[in-house]
């Protein structure tokens, strides 16, 4: 806006201004910082020099052992790789049954809809963790807990999910489905065809929402995974630090930047998305 | 449309009805399958005496309820995460709407300062938690080391019973100031130009008068959500508490989730456990609902 | 009745590399309405915003009421303005809306904050007077019983009324008005277009209103100022832009259906136009130029005029808009160059066909000869024989 090259006494208050609110801004993001810094700089020590020398810039070399230690004496992979596969199969499921509900709710003629609305808003205020104590007490009786099921089965119908793509589609135009109708499109194909290809940003912005939410989810691993190749991330940096290498700091810090290696990637790939899709949820 | 299809209607909507059902059947069981069935389970577990392990169960009516207000642990739960909400939502809200508007009026840097001030949001919360719990370590920590070299005393910030607390929350405030920085800029950027210019116009130009005079009254909307939304994120607060303290010193932590987890998947008291949880279903119930009934409409344009 | 001159000198504005003005004069007597005239992008917006103090000018100066400017905020250049989408503050009531600059130019800082006025009289006083103020502007704009509501519970004609009423309740030295009506539909902007063009003669500010309908310019404006890739192609009163534009452009930008273009050739004294000659006057050098003829300015009809020059013509279409016709036709020469011609709708009583064969002669005296880069050539073109036009149906 300001456009600062005027020589007028307004862009020099403008300046002011702005060399000010510059530095407030980095010494607020500098705290923000300061744990992301300490990360790095301790994920380059060795055992020996996290005391003798905690704060001068790491040997390249170290961060190669630590990568070495992370991976090799805990199941880093492992952990990883969960995470990776129970993040998408959450995704994969939510969205598919999600959008064929939100499609029916908005553009077919349903009995009850406005029950099963009230169904999804009701959900929608439930906080997770609640329902969660019968369905740990239904898997551990038939015994499925500490597997990929167990892991996603709370997750896989998602209220937020339907209610999102409930308000995308209604803003679609009924006389185009009308119209694909009437051209012999199936509601299958007209939902695959015509909406899913609508939906795109929102889908974007809900698979961010989704993927950071259950990649960093806590709670339910912890109580429903007790066998450690089944941990996700996060559960497994809680292992590896109560484990025998939890007191090497500088192979701890290295196992935290890959667990959230993935998080920045999916931010930096869908930053705009990342934005959309927090302005438009707010639930968690 | 009418005109097209009213040969047609009789055999569009037919055909369409059981099949629109059974789009919408998936979702509808696994509602009524997660949620439904879950929390009638949960509240009508509350009423019993049954826990994980037995075989059978007994009706006791209220007195888990009863328990509860004699439980001076569960109360001070309650209380704990009472606490935690009432310092971390204002703190947040305050912050995030100072920081916005800081980084609204610069065009420079703005996206870098997006970057920085949500990294916290992304990251993965127990992977940062490590990093506090080094950081604020009693002895080995590096704050404790500066406090030392400026003179100060050592502060067992996670261990000390009169701290842990207090740390607990300025790491929920670190971990979602972005949240509420990047829904206030989208509030901020949803303003028109115009308005602001006409405010220029009119004397309102900058400063003071132009946040109480326009900005702040335009954004209230978004304050009021991000209000709501920190509250109900601040109130199920879990995993700092299982990373950093596991609700110690003492029970000096323990949040209202922690001792459900705890009555729950540790203790194995179940009944109590699900007594719990119907009081904090209430409390995320109301809030939510109140979110989506008052926050989401109250836009002025 | 405060009106006051505007100039505006040597103004520029650069974003970067791009040039949206470029060394802009504009003198405004005071008490005028003039109309900045042009197509979206021609910088007219830009030069509102540089007036207003939104954007400080690359180069140059503003004056305004024999104030030098430039250098002012907003606020203290005396100056209101009605934005396109009226930019009323949407959560104050309409009274506060017209009040607000008031407020701000005559309470103290902290004599306007909420809970002050319980604590000062004369902060009282002063409100009262202001209320009275707005309540006289309203009724002036016959918005006094809307007084209580919010923006977003009136009408695009009542929002109109109060951006209105909020620029001039302060009468301010210059009025601004950034695409006042196009957010109205069409009734309403017909009148409002009288309705402010009455009120400003009323009150007589001087008025700048930025357009780029060009009846609203030609309806409207004491002077029309037509802009086009940031410079002013002419400036002056709408009839003698219509009349005499001193640019291709300007004399397309006007009239509708657009002026016709036709390709032309200067040579020994004499006008060449698709095989048609016109006597020009003499002295004139041999140029290629280019030639406009405005649809009513051509006649029409089925039988060759004996003597006077005209083109064999075929129809393509006719457009009866019940008191007038337009004509659509290509001339049977090489080129094949299409014109429009504006008639009298009875003239198109009988039935044309389309490829009917027509003669159509341009009034002579009426062609405007502009050079090829498109500034006006500044020769008379003569007039055919007067005799001539009576077996021609007249146009209009």
């Amino acid at each position: 806006m300001a456009i600062a090259s005027a020589p007028t006494t307004r862009t020099g208050n403008h300046r002011s201004a702005a060399i000010a609110s510059h530095a407030t801004l980095w010494i607020l993001a500098g705290f923000i910082v300061v744990p992301y810094v300490w990360m790095a700089l301790t994920a380059g020590r060795m055992p020996d020099e996290i005391f003798t020398r905690p704060f001068g810039l790491p040997a390249f070399s170290n961060y190669l052992a630590n990568v070495q230690l992370a991976f090799g004496t805990a199941p880093l992979a492992r952990f990883m790789f969960n995470g990776f596969a129970v993040t998408a199969l959450i995704l994969g499921f939510q969205i598919a049954i999600a959008i064929p509900c939100a499609y029916a709710l908005t553009k077919c003629r349903l009995p009850f809809s406005g029950l099963l609305f009230g169904l999804v808003l009701a959900a929608l205020c439930v906080p997770i963790q609640v329902p969660m104590l019968p369905i740990y007490i239904g898997l551990a009786s038939i015994g499925a807990l500490n597997t990929y099921f167990s892991l996603i089965v709370p997750f896989v119908a998602s209220p937020f999910a339907i209610f999102l793509f409930r308000q995308q589609i209604q803003s679609y135009p009924t006389d185009i489905v009308r119209a694909a109708r009437l051209d012999g499109f199936s509601e299958f194909e007209i939902i695959t065809r015509l909406i899913v290809p609508s939906l795109r940003p929102s889908i974007a912005a809900f698979a961010v929402f989704s993927i950071t939410t259950h990649w960093n989810d806590l709670y339910w691993p912890m109580i429903s995974i007790s066998d450690i190749n089944m941990a996700t991330p996060p559960l497994g940096l809680l292992y590896f630090r109560d484990g025998d290498i939890g007191a090497n700091y500088g192979a701890l810090m290295m196992a935290a930047i890959m667990a959230i290696i993935p998080m920045m990637l999916v931010y930096f790939a869908a930053q705009r998305q990342f934005v959309r899709g927090m302005a438009v949820t707010g639930f968690r | 449309m009418t005109m097209l299809s009213s040969p047609r209607r009789p055999r569009d909507i037919a055909l369409r009805e059981p099949r629109g059902l059974m789009l919408a059947l998936p979702a509808v069981f696994l509602l009524v399958g997660i949620f439904v069935v879950p929390i009638v389970i949960v509240i009508g577990v509350s009423l019993t005496d049954y826990n994980f392990g037995d075989s059978g169960a007994g009706f006791v009516g209220l007195r888990n309820y009863r328990e509860f207000l004699g439980d001076p642990t569960a109360l001070q739960a309650l209380w704990h995460s009472i606490y935690y909400t009432l310092i971390v939502a204002p703190l947040t809200l305050c912050l995030g709407l100072f920081i916005a508007c800081l980084i609204q009026a610069r065009e420079r840097f703005r996206h870098f300062y997006e970057i920085i001030f949500f990294l916290p949001v992304t990251s993965t919360f127990v992977a940062m938690a490590l990093v506090w719990q080094f950081l604020l370590h009693g002895r080995i920590g590096p704050i404790n080391e500066w406090l030392v070299r400026l003179g100060l005393e050592r502060i067992d910030f996670l261990t000390d019973p009169e701290y842990a607390l207090i740390t607990l929350s300025a790491i929920g405030v670190w971990q979602l100031v972005g949240q509420s920085t990047i829904l206030f800029l989208a509030g901020l950027a949803a303003i028109p130009q115009d308005i602001y210019d006409a405010g220029a116009l009119d004397g309102m130009d900058q400063g003071w008068d132009r946040f109480s005079t326009l900005t702040f009254p335009l954004i209230t909307p978004t304050a009021l959500f991000v209000l709501i939304t920190t509250t109900i994120t601040a109130f199920q607060v879990f995993d700092s508490v299982a990373a950093l303290t596991k609700g110690g010193p003492g029970i000096s932590t323990q949040t209202l989730l922690y001792k459900i987890y705890l009555e729950a998947y540790q203790y194995s008291n179940t009944s109590y456990a699900a007594t719990l949880s119907v009081l904090f279903l209430a409390i995320i119930f109301t809030f939510t609902l109140f979110q989506l009934f008052v926050a989401n409409r109250n836009v002025h344009y | 009745m405060k009106a006051s001159r505007v100039r505006i000198q040597g103004i520029s504005k650069r974003f970067g590399d791009l040039e949206v003005l470029r060394r802009i004069d504009l003198d405004i007597e005071p008490g005028k309405l003039v109309c900045l005239l042009g197509p979206s992008g021609c910088g007219k917006s830009t030069l509102l915003r540089i007036l207003a103090g939104f954007e400080p000018p690359t180069e140059g100066t503003v004056s305004i009421g024999g104030r030098d400017v430039t250098t002012f905020p907003s606020k203290k250049r005396d100056i209101a303005m009605v934005f396109q989408n009226f930019a009323l503050y949407p959560h104050m009531s309409v009274e506060s809306n017209i009040a607000a600059p008031l407020v701000m130019s005559r309470l103290s800082f902290l004599r306007r904050q909420p809970l002050f006025r319980f604590f000062s009289p004369s902060a009282q006083k002063i409100r009262r007077e202001i209320r009275e103020r707005v309540v006289e502007t309203a009724s002036l704009l016959q918005i006094d019983k809307l007084l209580k509501r919010k923006p977003a519970q009136l009408s695009g004609g009542q929002k109109q009324r109060v951006a209105i009423g909020r620029a001039i309740i302060r009468e301010p030295l210059l009025f601004l008005m950034d695409e006042p009506l196009s957010s109205l539909d069409a009734g309403l902007r017909t009148q409002m277009r009288g309705e402010i063009a009455a009120l400003q003669k009323r009150l007589g500010i001087t008025t700048i209103f930025v357009t780029h309908d060009q009846t609203e310019a030609m309806t409207m404006a004491d002077q029309v100022v037509v802009m086009s890739g940031g410079v002013i192609l002419q400036s002056g009163s709408p009839r003698e832009i219509f009349e005499d534009p001193a640019h291709l452009s300007v004399a397309k930008f006007l009239g509708s259906p657009s002026i016709n273009v036709l390709d032309g050739e200067i040579s020994d004294g004499l006008l060449r136009v698709e095989g048609l000659s016109f006597r020009v006057s003499s002295g004139a050098a041999d140029l290629l130029v280019k030639v406009g003829i405005r649809p009513e300015e051509l006649l029409i009809g089925r039988t060759q005029p004996p003597d006077a020059p005209s083109w064999r013509g075929k129809i393509q279409r006719v457009e009866n808009l019940g008191h007038e016709a337009l004509v659509y036709l290509t001339i049977e020469e090489a080129s094949a160059a299409r014109l429009v011609a504006r008639v009298a709708s009875d003239f198109v009583a009988d039935p044309i066909q389309p490829s009917d064969t027509i003669f159509v002669m341009p009034r002579a005296s009426k062609l405007k000869v502009f050079k090829e880069d498109g500034r006006r050539h500044d020769i008379a073109v003569k007039q055919p024989p007067r005799s001539q036009q009576s077996v021609l149906q007249a146009a209009r």
